[in-house]
């Protein structure tokens, strides 16, 4: 899987990724890192336990990643449920939270393809 | 220690949470700027405070664990050396009240996520070309660390507020942060920072809003205030006291002046320089830190340096004059040998007392010269007394504590006894403890090689400041010289008690002991009946000129 494809599969934005990074190997750089940004658990965990503030934070800085790595799709859910966590919504934040838990995986899910076949 | 590496790349630092953000921040920016990351606020601070690096831009994310941005930016608000870094925060597109509170909060720009590495590049450049150029402005202006005003601009406006309000009287008050170098030596870059922060805050509460501040010197403040009464003046050395306890350094010293109604007409300059010479006259008394100038102290500023000035004129015009003073040997009821004094006598300023110019020159390293200057005299002296075949007692010459910074004392002082070819056990020398307590090593060598040369050691002022017996035990010495003050408290049991021992401490130790000050026949015979060797003082005979000094000699 190319970059590219990888950036299709999951509603990503590659042109708008290759714009600002510039170079494919920046790209193949940073996107593998996305694996272990911890920002998707801290959020799951956060809703769990009730905790509006940390649940806001991760969920803000899920956002912010996406949008740095042009994962448009899972950026737009999160942007919303970061939204949702700025009003201090928490009901309707854990009622959002399975379509950004599905972005989510479904990207997870691609990376690590992506991930394995370039090693 | 600066770190300078990468060619001279200026440093920014990022701070934000998110491992992926800072990796591409760092990517984005490493070919230009040398990048330091911190995953929170804390650790930024951190990071600022160890001094390691000098930082021209921060790029912020204000969403984090432990410290966030917010808190971040309120905490380097504080830390004015800190508040001139400029401050872009990296935010989400869709957040305007964010942007607006950093920046009310002191940030000067922003950045939107996703971040695009050419409006990076080309924010981050203006930004710290705005910043160095404006910093350069605002520091002559306004001191970096504390924001009052600068030297020179301090001078400017207090002359201009004392030209606008002619009918407004006007005090300058200064303080001095005393031993600063030490300060800054055993202090970090920091903490320095927070005790001239908390001196102008504590200053700004003290002193009315019409008032005038100025960082004169690294370690100096000055006020240009309307005048005040001198209580009105203790208590705010009293507040300002109590202030300083709470800094973080809290153990620095700071010396307080006034100088109350100024002369308008003087330069502001000229009014600092005396209240700080004000200063300089408490600074060795112990418990006082608060002076107050005034025209007395003026005259004896003037004098000083007019003492200053005509010292070594007076050296080379010979009018320093050597005084004899006896000291009587109970044993065998004559002179046993003499100390040689100084006198002066200017032309202009008439009789100035030793105790008025030794000081003066201690401070400034000219003692020296007269010391050596007086042992040559003496040697000299001596020389004419042996080949005329008169009788000759030993004679001793004082060298101060400054005189130990002399790096080759003890060499010169036998190169002169040489040049008269006087034995050594003819010339005595006499030092002080307080040369001990200065530099320990260097006395205690310096008078082991005189000693070892044979000219006998005296040790003066026995008993007076801080003495304490392991000279005694350290060092060789010959002759004790006790201080005055115990012949003139004679009278007291416990001192008689403690003179007691001394002697037998001298006898057990083969020393000689000089008394000194005794001035009637009373303390004579005491000092005679507890073993005392020889007198010196009034009862036997007061500081003589050469001539009479012979003359006594030969009669007693």
């Amino acid at each position: 899987m190319t970059a590219i494809e990888c950036y299709n599969k999951i509603g990503g934005d590659y042109d708008n990724a290759m714009s600002r990074f510039k170079s494919e190997a920046l790209v193949k750089r940073f996107l593998p890192m996305f694996l272990s940004d911890p920002s998707f658990p801290e959020l799951e965990e956060a809703l769990k336990n009730g905790d509006v503030q940390t649940s806001f934070r991760a969920a803000h800085t899920l956002k912010g990643v996406c949008a740095n790595l042009s994962l448009a799709k899972l950026c737009s859910s999160s942007s919303e449920i970061t939204e949702m966590l700025r009003a201090e919504n928490l009901d309707e934040a854990k009622a959002f939270f399975p379509t950004v838990k599905a972005d989510y995986d479904a990207t997870t899910h691609a990376i690590t393809q992506f991930k394995n076949e370039m090693e | 220690m600066k770190e300078m590496t990468n060619n001279k790349k200026r440093n920014i630092l990022v701070v934000e949470d998110d491992l992926i953000n800072r990796e591409i921040l760092s990517a984005i920016l490493s070919d230009n700027y040398n990048v330091i990351q911190a995953e929170n606020g804390l650790v930024g601070l951190e990071i600022l405070e160890s001094g390691e690096y000098d930082f021209s831009l921060i790029l912020l994310d204000i969403q984090m664990p432990v410290m966030n941005g917010y808190e971040f930016l309120e905490a380097i608000g504080q830390i004015p050396s800190f508040k001139s870094i400029p401050i872009i925060i990296a935010t989400s597109s869709n957040a305007t009240a964010e942007e607006i509170q950093c920046l009310e909060n002191g940030a000067s720009d922003f950045v939107v996520k996703p971040y695009n590495p050419d409006v990076i590049l080309r924010r981050v450049g203006s930004m710290i070309r705005l910043s160095e150029a404006s910093s350069v402005i605002d520091r002559v202006e306004h001191d970096a660390v504390t924001g009052i005003y600068s030297r020179e601009f301090f001078f400017l406006n207090a002359e201009n507020a004392l030209l606008e309000n002619t009918h407004t009287e006007y005090d300058i008050f200064c303080c001095n942060i005393m031993s600063f170098k030490m300060l800054q030596n055993r202090h970090s870059k920091v903490k320095i920072e927070k005790l001239l922060i908390g001196i102008t805050k504590a200053l700004k509460e003290n002193f009315n809003s019409d008032s005038i501040y100025g960082k004169t010197t690294s370690h100096t403040f000055s006020v240009l205030t309307p005048h005040k009464s001198r209580e009105n003046y203790e208590s705010i050395v009293e507040n300002l006291r109590n202030a300083l306890k709470s800094l973080p350094i809290s153990d620095a010293v700071v010396y307080f002046a006034s100088y109350p109604s100024v002369d308008s007409s003087v330069p502001v300059m000229t009014l600092c320089t005396r209240a700080l010479a004000a200063i300089e006259d408490i600074k060795y008394q112990f418990g006082k830190q608060f002076a107050e100038y005034n025209s007395e102290f003026n005259d004896k500023y003037i004098r000083r340096h007019a003492i200053l000035g005509f010292m070594e004129s007076a050296l080379k015009e010979k009018q320093f004059e050597i005084f004899y003073q006896p000291k009587y040997s109970l044993a065998k009821g004559k002179a046993g040998g003499a100390e040689a004094l100084v006198r002066w006598t200017h032309p202009e300023l008439g009789f100035i007392s030793p105790a008025e110019f030794i000081p003066l020159f201690e401070s400034c390293g000219f003692i020296t010269e007269l010391d050596f200057y007086i042992a040559d005299k003496v040697c000299s002296d001596l020389r004419e007394w042996l080949d005329s075949g008169k009788p000759v007692v030993p004679v001793s010459c004082n060298l101060s504590r400054a005189d130990f910074s002399h790096p080759h004392l003890a060499e010169v002082i036998e190169q002169i006894a040489d040049k008269y070819s006087i034995p050594h056990n003819l010339l005595h020398i006499e030092v002080t403890e307080s040369a001990y307590t200065d530099n320990m090593q260097v006395f205690l060598d310096t008078v082991q090689k005189l000693h070892n040369s044979g000219f006998c050691i005296e040790l003066d002022d026995f008993g007076a400041g801080y003495s304490s017996l392991t000279v005694l035990s350290e060092l060789d010495i010959d002759v004790l010289k006790l201080d005055m003050y115990f012949a003139r408290n004679m009278e007291l049991s416990k001192q008689r008690l403690i003179l007691k021992h001394i002697f037998s401490i001298a006898q057990g130790l083969n020393m000689e002991v000089v008394a000194e000050g005794v001035e009637t026949k009373e303390q004579s015979d005491a000092f005679r009946e507890m073993g005392c060797t020889y007198i010196q003082g009034y009862y036997y005979s007061k500081p003589l000129t050469k001539a009479q000094f012979e003359e006594y000699v030969k009669e007693v």
